[in-house]
């Protein structure tokens, strides 16, 4: 059987971009008459003439932005590292000539780590952004914007060479760093959730519900993915120190992390590092109904550190959202730094790629579908006993034996330090399968189902019917509970 | 060196009164263009620079010098005896109301040889004899304030160095092209502004630079401009080259920056400012903040006639008194529309300040 590639059933476009411009894309968007706009690490914003490949500059002297929302045909909104900034073009120029300060209510002190991500906007035109902590790679500046508070020093104390055993890895020293806020369109901002780390991508499902991921590092075992809801905390603690429980100049360094475990809520997917993404970028839903193949509503997630774009498969277990990812574009011409995406109106995804001095890329590069389904795990659901795959296409004769599957199983450690190796790996025995459904679909039962365990799926030698092989063979899903709601898993924190 | 003082002064003496024989006679001779004659193109660039900034001749040899100006301001050029670049373009700036008379060229006796003031456009020829004496004789735009970044040196009978370890050169000069790059795809045209990590303001700055090489940091943490410099704009590099760990540059001579903290103030109460974001007017932001509830708005401008800038306040419908921190007035030339100056404070009645301007120029 030939070796399948997502380059059979895609094709993908390099777009070029202005002679003299620095490709990296911080945002892409569409405007209601069909121009992509994109904005750029220099601070540039573009519109995009898809039919004519003309590009036009918009607007520019933004600092670093990271998302872009188009309002309207004369009107984004961008958000870059001081500010969410609407960006309006008042007298039909084609260029914006008025900046208006949406929300600047966050602190900044200067450090290059504090990027400013999003805004993701819901059905009600309210903005999402992320803001993310400092790196300990770097102290504050001499002037901050906002108020100071820091756990472990005092601002005498981060002038002093040794500042990074006391900052904390990540660390908070301004407001809402490591949160991700509200904006109602009004402008009015609410800190909503805490607990983050590096969130580069926000983005809705199909149904509203708002995915924002995280970057493995200081108490991220690997990178993750999170359905964020309001007041709940994500597991990094340096950004608790703005929340009013929060006992002031109380040091999280030094908090047994079983208090955190206890507070935090886990990620509805985990990247296993070094497999499936090293660091993820913006979730979009497929919003082409079905003009980008088989996946219409499913989430795609992009990754930085490889030619990749992720595929999540949700899976709501006793009331809560888990899932699991896979592969979905791997190389085929791709290229690395896979960070903001946009559909068109053709169903086709539009990538726009960063690197800002690590591994990335650059430019923007547009995927359409032929037509022809890849045959791929379309869904993974979580059963009582095992799991329950849905192929986009009827399996072949014979592939419903246990040779095709094999289970292996791991935890990453919820702890202060930098990651996690995977822990307790163990294979875990198939105890039965069986075909449903005009064999699209397979139940694999499992002699083990335990809470806090990624369930590493390995597809061996599978084609469809119509003798097309399985494109992506790597599925991970992350147990988070199991279907009677039971969720307790002691072992993902050091005793 | 084992030169003897004595016989150095002689010979720069005798070479002073040969160059200034060739200014005054060399064009009358109407000398043809020949092999040993050396011939150079500098034209005045934006940003305060020559586009030429060394060029070699032997002793004694045949000079013809064109200057064209490319930029938008009014620029000379004056050759100087060795190591008096600074010294004459400092006495340039004491001529005061005599200056433009005299095109900017300072009675000093270490000028050898100048071009008259030109304006944007024109261009001059300039033909003299090198002197014997072998040196590196300076060439700077007198116009004040252009000395300090505009400057070159013509080699006579010694050999260069690189560039890039050339100290008679401006720094920009020195580092070649990466202090030259273009950074955009549009080409970098004034005005422009970033909003970038800039050196002594807070982390939300805004750089601008306008046109006539004029350059301000404001920042939008405090609501207030923070300093002033002439000559080109910002090395974003720093910055945009990685991953933000890094200041912009900036590229030119800093002539006014504030020491007062605080940003406007209107009425009583000492309220926390709010940045609410710029409209650009002919590409440059007017600033729009909130204190004390009420709009505020300024918009910073070119001086034309010298190194400057113009701060524009509209307060509209103001009911209130309002007092401005207007900082060091005293190296600057300092002007302003309406109120009362008082160790740095300019207060105003709540008429005035509806609409009221203040001036900071370069020179004194």
């Amino acid at each position: 059987m030939r070796a399948a590639g997502i380059g059979d059933y895609y094709s993908l476009e390099n777009i070029a971009t202005p002679k003299g411009l620095d490709p990296q894309v911080g945002g892409l968007d569409f405007m209601p008459n069909g121009r992509l706009v994109a904005c750029f690490h220099r601070g540039e914003v573009y519109t995009y003439d898809p039919g004519t490949g003309a590009w036009r500059l918009f607007a520019d002297g933004l600092q670093e932005p990271l998302g872009i929302v188009a309002i309207n045909d004369r009107e984004i909104v961008v958000m870059q590292r001081p500010e969410l900034t609407r960006i309006t073009d008042t007298d039909g120029d084609g260029e914006a000539d008025q900046y208006k300060t949406v929300c600047d209510d966050f602190g900044m002190t200067g450090n290059y780590h504090e990027f400013a991500f999003g805004p993701a906007r819901d059905a009600r035109g309210n903005l999402y952004v992320g803001l993310n902590l400092a790196s300990s790679g770097a102290s504050i500046r001499p002037e901050l914007r906002g108020e100071f508070r820091h756990y472990g020093l005092s601002r005498e104390g981060f002038k002093a060479s040794s500042y990074g055993r006391a900052s904390g890895r990540m660390y908070g020293a301004t407001p809402y760093r490591g949160w991700v806020l509200k904006i109602t369109p009004k402008g009015e901002m609410t800190p909503f959730a805490p607990g983050f780390r590096s969130p580069n991508g926000l983005g809705f499902d199909h149904d509203g519900r708002l995915f924002v991921s995280d970057n493995q590092g200081d108490w991220l075992g690997t990178s993750k993915l999170f359905h964020v809801q309001r007041g709940k905390f994500y597991g990094h603690p340096a950004s608790l120190a703005w929340t009013n429980k929060w006992k002031k100049g109380r040091n999280p360094l030094k908090v047994a992390s079983a208090e955190f475990d206890v507070k935090r809520t886990r990620a509805t997917v985990l990247f296993p590092h070094g497999l499936m993404a090293n660091s993820p970028t913006q979730p979009i839903a497929d919003s082409s109904g079905g003009k980008f193949g088989p996946f219409a509503a499913q989430l795609f997630v992009g990754e930085m550190n490889r030619a990749r774009i992720v595929r999540v498969m949700l899976d709501k277990v006793a009331g809560e959202w888990q899932g699991a990812c896979v592969p979905f574009y791997d190389g085929a011409g791709l290229g690395k730094g896979n960070h903001r995406f946009v559909f068109g109106k053709d169903g086709s995804m539009w990538v726009g790629k960063t690197h800002l001095s690590w591994v990335g890329g650059q430019g923007v590069q547009r995927i359409k579908w032929n037509g022809k389904t890849p045959m791929e795990v379309e869904s993974m659901k979580l059963l009582r006993n095992g799991f329950k795959l849905t192929f986009t296409k009827p399996l072949a004769k014979g592939a419903g034996h246990h040779d095709h599957f094999k289970f292996t199983r791991y935890y990453y450690e919820y702890r202060q330090g930098y990651g996690s190796p995977q822990l307790g790996t163990e294979e875990v025995q198939i105890a039965g399968l069986k075909l449903r459904r005009g064999d699209r679909t397979l139940m694999i039962y499992l002699d083990k189902l335990t809470p806090g365990y990624v369930y590493q799926l390995d597809l061996n030698n599978i084609a469809a019917t119509d003798g097309s092989p399985l494109v992506n063979a790597l599925v991970c899903y992350t147990l988070n509970r199991l279907t009677n709601g039971d969720d307790k898993a002691p072992h993902l924190v050091k005793k | 060196m084992g030169v003897p003082v004595l016989k150095t002064r002689f010979v720069i003496g005798l070479f002073v009164q040969l160059g200034l024989f060739g200014l005054v006679i060399a064009p009358a001779l109407g000398q043809e263009p020949n092999d040993d004659r050396v011939e150079v193109d500098i034209t005045a660039r934006a940003g305060l620079r020559y586009d030429v900034v060394r060029f070699a001749a032997k002793p004694g040899q045949a000079i013809r010098i064109k200057l064209i100006n490319g930029d938008d301001m009014a620029h000379n050029l004056v050759f100087t005896k060795p190591g008096q670049r600074q010294a004459v373009a400092t006495a340039a700036l004491s001529l005061g109301v005599d200056g433009e008379a005299k095109n900017w060229v300072p009675d000093h006796d270490a000028v050898l040889w100048l071009m008259p003031v030109l304006p944007p456009g024109e261009q001059h020829v300039l033909q003299f004899i090198a002197p014997v004496e072998p040196g590196i004789y300076p060439y700077v735009c007198t116009y004040p304030g252009h000395g300090f970044l505009m400057y070159g040196a013509m080699y006579v009978g010694v050999s260069m160095p690189e560039l890039a370890v050339d100290q008679h050169v401006p720094e920009l000069a020195r580092r070649g092209k990466a202090a030259q790059k273009k950074f955009h795809a549009w080409g970098d045209k004034r005005p422009l502004m970033y909003r970038i990590f800039m050196p002594d303001a807070s982390p939300a700055a805004i750089a601008v630079g306008l046109k006539h090489g004029q350059n301000y940091c404001w920042d939008a943490g405090q609501c207030r401009l923070r300093y002033a410099w002439y000559g080109r704009f910002v090395d974003p590099s720093p910055v945009w080259r990685g991953n933000g760990n890094g200041l912009a540059g900036v590229l030119g001579t800093k002539y006014w920056e504030s020491e007062m903290p605080g940003t406007i103030r209107v009425g009583g109460g000492d309220s926390e400012p709010e940045f609410l974001g710029y409209k650009k007017v002919d590409g440059q932001p007017e600033f729009h903040f909130r204190v004390n509830d009420t709009d505020v708005y300024e918009l910073i401008t070119p001086l034309h006639s010298i190194i400057g800038i113009q701060r524009s306040f509209r307060i509209p419908n103001n009911t209130q008194p309002v007092s401005l921190p207007v900082g060091p007035t005293s190296r600057v030339t300092f002007d302003h529309s309406a109120g009362k100056l008082e160790n740095g404070l300019l207060t105003l009645s709540a008429e005035e300040a509806r609409a009221f301007t203040v001036f900071i120029g370069l020179i004194k």
